[in-house]
């Protein structure tokens, strides 16, 4: 019996402490008391370091009371410290649920942007596969000659073929070109605008494109093949599409000029495609470049799909100018929200 | 001065509408319980006022939400604000010590309070004997303990009332006390103040 309360351990004596401070203050519970007082009665020890207990607190409550050495009434200054206080606190609490808000919004707005991003990516596919082939031969053939590097690779093609249309532009054509250059994103829309419209047009125009093709390749095979081509064929396709159809034939530039007129939707939507690439897919996703027919048009793809093409290149400006919205919108309320969560 | 409890509820009904007047009353009322409170658990009387004051600074800035968040008295109510008043202070010293001990026991003389009449003059020395090492043994406390300790035996709090001034569950607040009560046991006995013949039961 005596062994529990026996000051052994730190813990015993801290159990024994605890019940004999909350029996001094009568906070034991019937069973608890009855228990301890029956240990009291056999334990001499107990009953001293209770006696020690009591007399602490006994001590503790006979400590005079101290009188407030003056008063403490409040005046209104002490009390406006505070109330000011109280205002700041204001902002804090609306600061609760902006924060929160604030913290949706920015999941929102990255969400919406992430499906954008995603939807555009995944379109252009889509426009693809429903874009017929191009219409115009011509201007698939024109986007070999636009790239760059590339070019070689399918004038030796055409060249096999017997169409040298890759060959390089006219010299005479890149200045008009550059000329032009300075509008060329608008350009592009418009052209991309006018050739949805006049997608009608071009089936007519393949006729001349047509015409055109054979009397390129004489002109290009005549011609070597211009460094200088990748400006102009970019050029081109900026420009107007009634401009447009002089340069469009490029390296066949010379004979063209004549011929180029009829040619006119052409151009746009050649320079886009690389030669080396027939693929339209790549496009889709690396070329985020103004110029609406550059994207679209794939070599592969002979006359048509000019129309779905240019088409698609509208939206994809909407989509980009929505990502680049969204984009900001949401690294803006990020850092908002941040700091409202900072300030709480 | 104490004020009857219709009397009280009046005085704090304005006080929640901002009326500092009626709240000024409740001041007198309080105020030497309140100093009581916060001397016994700073230890020095300037603390105490320091305390006192910016206790009833927050009570009156808080009883708008007096009724609805504690069904407890006023008196349990301010009592807690005192409390949290002098554990923020408390925990403010032990970052930054100002008042050295020298400071304390000038301060504790000079306190005529601690002398009450009606006393025989060796009665009246033993009694402020005791009560110098009591002072003494409280400060060698930790703030909860301290504080757990004065609420019950200075003020005569419940264990239940504790709970609610200290925010902390009941089986704390009886540890806390047991082991303040056993340090002072421990002090006033090094200190020659525990002396068997003093024993009652």
């Amino acid at each position: 019996m005596v062994s529990l309360f026996e000051g052994s351990g730190d813990r015993e004596r801290a159990r024994r402490d605890e019940l004999l401070s909350a029996y001094v203050d009568d906070e034991l519970s019937a069973e608890e008391r009855q228990a301890l007082e029956a240990r009291l009665s056999r334990d001499p020890e107990l009953r001293a370091e209770l006696r020690a207990i009591h007399r602490t607190a006994s001590l503790m409550r006979e400590l005079p009371q101290v009188e407030a050495p003056r008063n403490f009434i409040l005046t209104e200054s002490m009390v406006r410290r505070p109330e000011t206080e109280k205002r700041s606190r204001q902002p804090r609490r609306r600061a609760s649920w902006v924060a929160p808000l604030l913290t949706a919004a920015t999941t929102v707005v990255s969400l919406l942007f992430v499906v954008v991003l995603i939807g555009d990516l995944l379109l252009p596919g889509m426009g693809r596969m429903a874009s017929a082939p191009a219409p115009l031969r011509e201007a698939d053939e024109a986007p070999a000659v636009a790239l760059e590097a590339a070019p070689s690779e399918e004038r030796k093609a055409e060249q096999s073929g017997a169409t040298p249309r890759p060959s390089p532009p006219p010299p005479s054509t890149p200045e008009m070109a550059e000329e032009e250059m300075p509008e060329e994103p608008q350009m592009a829309l418009e052209e991309a605008e006018e050739a949805e419209e006049e997608v009608a047009a071009t089936e007519a125009m393949r006729a001349t494109e047509a015409m055109r093709a054979t009397e390129a390749p004489a002109g290009a095979g005549a011609l070597p093949p211009p460094t200088a081509g990748d400006e102009v064929t970019e050029e081109e396709a900026v420009s107007d599409p009634t401009a447009a159809p002089t340069m469009t034939p490029a390296p066949e530039v010379l004979t063209l000029s004549t011929v180029a007129p009829t040619v006119t939707p052409a151009p746009v939507l050649t320079p886009t495609i690389p030669p080396e690439e027939p693929v339209v897919s790549e496009d889709e996703l690396g070329l985020l470049e103004p110029t609406p027919g550059e994207l679209d048009v794939t070599p592969d793809v002979p006359d048509e799909g000019l129309d779905l093409v240019e088409v698609r290149e509208p939206r994809r400006d909407t989509l980009r100018a929505l990502e680049i919205v969204l984009g900001l919108s949401a690294v803006v309320l990020l850092v908002v929200t941040v700091r409202a969560w900072r300030r709480r | 001065m104490i004020l009857e409890q219709p009397e009280e509820d009046r005085l704090i009904a304005a006080a929640q509408r901002g009326n500092l007047n009626a709240f000024n009353e409740l001041v007198l009322a309080y105020q030497d319980r309140v100093y009581n409170l916060a001397y016994r658990i700073m230890g020095d009387p300037a603390s105490a006022s320091d305390a006192t004051q910016e206790a009833f600074i927050s009570a009156f800035h808080h009883i708008e939400g007096f009724r609805g968040k504690y069904p407890s008295s006023f008196k349990s109510w301010l009592m807690r604000i005192v409390s949290n008043a002098c554990y923020d202070e408390l925990r403010r010293r032990k970052r930054h010590p100002t008042t050295s001990i020298e400071d304390f026991e000038i301060e504790e003389e000079a306190n005529p309070a601690l002398v009450s009449e009606a006393e025989s003059p060796e009665e009246a020395a033993e009694r402020e004997e005791v009560a110098h090492a009591l002072e003494a043994g409280i400060q060698t406390l930790p703030a909860d303990q301290r504080i757990t300790l004065v609420l019950a035996d200075v003020q005569g709090l419940s264990y239940q009332e504790i709970a609610e001034a200290t925010d902390a569950p009941l089986g704390t607040v009886k540890s806390r006390l047991a082991r303040a009560r056993g340090k002072l046991r421990d002090y006033l006995r090094d200190q020659g103040e525990l002396l068997p013949a003093e024993y009652r039961l």
